[in-house]
C-alpha cells in the first residue's frame, strides 16, 4: 500500500451498494420502504424508520500502512419483534449477495474483494425495542 | 538409523509440537493483555456504575489453558460494582460457551454483566466496543502469537 485510502469514498461505496446500486435491489425490495429504509446507524439516536430496515456502521481499519489493510464494515438489520427474525435471517442472506454480485469499484483504492466475516447472534435492542441482527463485512484493501 | 535413535526423533518432534503450541499461547497471553488495556480504556461508551470497565476482561484459552480464575475474577468485580447500584438493574452474568476444539487456541474479549450483550448492539452498535476492539487488534494478537513461537525456536 503507497498511498492514503480515503476511508470517504470507501465507506460511500460500500454503502451505496445497498442504497442506490443496481445489486442492492433485491435488499431494496424486501425492505419497508426501499432505499429510505437504508440509513446510517447514528439516524438511530433521533429516528426509528418503518421495520424492516438495516443501518450501516463503519468499524475498525486493520492492517499497517504498507500491507493489506483490512476496512470493515457492520450491516445492523432490524425487524419488529412481533415479526420474530425470518425477515431479518431472508436480509442478512440478500446483502451477503449483494456484495457477492460484483466487486466495489473506487478509483484509487484496489480492492480485491469483499467477505462477510461475521454475522451477530440474534438479538434485540434494548433501547428501540426491536429485533436485531448483524452482518460485518470486511474487505482486503491492496 | 537404529530404532531407538528413529524414536528419539519422532519424539523430539512431538517435543518441539507442544514446544510450539506453548510459545503460540505464552503469545496470545501478551497479546490479550494489551487487547483488555485497550478495551478498558475505550471512550466509546461513558458508564454508570463503573462496572462495565473494570470486569472487562481478554484471556488466551486453549489446551490445558481455561480461564475459570480470570472470568471469575471479572464477574466478582462486576458484582461489588452493580451491588447496590440502583442507576439500571444490570447483574452480573455468565454463559457457558463452547471452547477451542482440538489443539485450537483462541482469545476471548468479554463483559460478565447482563447488559454487555445490549451495549454492543442499541442503536446500531452506537456502543459497542468489544468487536471494534477485536477488529482492531486481530492484527497485533498474530503478531504477539509469532512472537511466542520466534522465543521457542531461536
Amino acid at each position: 500500500m503507497t498511498t492514503a485510502i480515503d476511508l470517504h469514498l470507501l465507506n460511500l461505496a460500500v454503502y451505496n451498494r445497498l442504497e442506490t446500486d443496481a445489486q442492492g435491489s433485491a435488499v431494496r425490495a424486501a425492505l419497508a420502504s426501499g432505499a429510505t429504509s437504508v440509513i446510517h446507524a447514528e439516524m438511530l439516536r433521533t429516528t426509528k424508520p418503518d421495520r424492516p430496515f438495516v443501518a450501516f456502521r463503519a468499524g475498525a481499519m486493520t492492517g499497517a500502512s504498507r500491507d493489506v489493510r483490512i476496512p470493515t464494515w457492520t450491516w445492523f438489520v432490524y425487524d419488529d419483534r412481533e415479526k420474530g427474525y425470518y425477515r431479518i435471517g431472508s436480509l442478512i442472506s440478500l446483502i451477503e449477495a449483494a456484495y457477492m454480485a460484483a466487486a466495489i469499484s473506487v478509483s484509487t483504492i484496489a480492492i480485491d474483494r469483499i467477505e462477510v466475516t461475521n454475522v451477530g447472534a440474534e438479538t434485540i435492542d434494548d433501547p428501540l425495542q426491536l429485533l436485531v441482527r448483524s452482518i460485518q463485512l470486511a474487505a482486503y484493501v491492496l | 538409523m537404529s530404532t531407538r535413535g528413529f524414536e528419539q526423533v519422532i519424539q523430539g518432534i512431538t517435543d518441539l509440537e507442544q514446544d510450539i503450541i506453548e510459545g503460540l499461547f505464552r503469545g496470545l497471553v501478551d497479546g490479550a493483555e494489551a487487547l483488555e488495556a485497550d478495551a478498558k480504556a475505550t471512550s466509546a461508551y461513558s458508564g454508570m456504575s463503573g462496572a462495565t470497565r473494570a470486569s472487562t476482561t481478554a484471556y488466551a484459552v486453549g489446551p490445558g489453558h481455561n480461564s475459570t480464575s480470570k472470568i471469575d475474577q471479572a464477574r466478582d468485580t462486576a458484582a461489588s460494582l452493580l451491588d447496590g447500584f440502583e442507576g439500571h438493574d444490570g447483574k452480573p452474568f455468565l454463559e457457558e460457551k463452547p471452547g477451542p476444539d482440538g489443539d485450537s487456541l483462541m482469545v476471548v474479549l468479554t463483559v460478565p454483566t447482563s447488559y454487555a450483550n445490549t451495549l454492543e448492539t442499541a442503536r446500531g452498535g452506537e456502543k459497542s466496543f468489544i468487536g471494534p476492539e477485536m477488529d482492531k487488534h486481530a492484527g497485533s494478537l498474530f503478531e504477539a502469537a509469532n512472537r511466542g513461537v520466534r522465543q521457542v525456536l531461536k
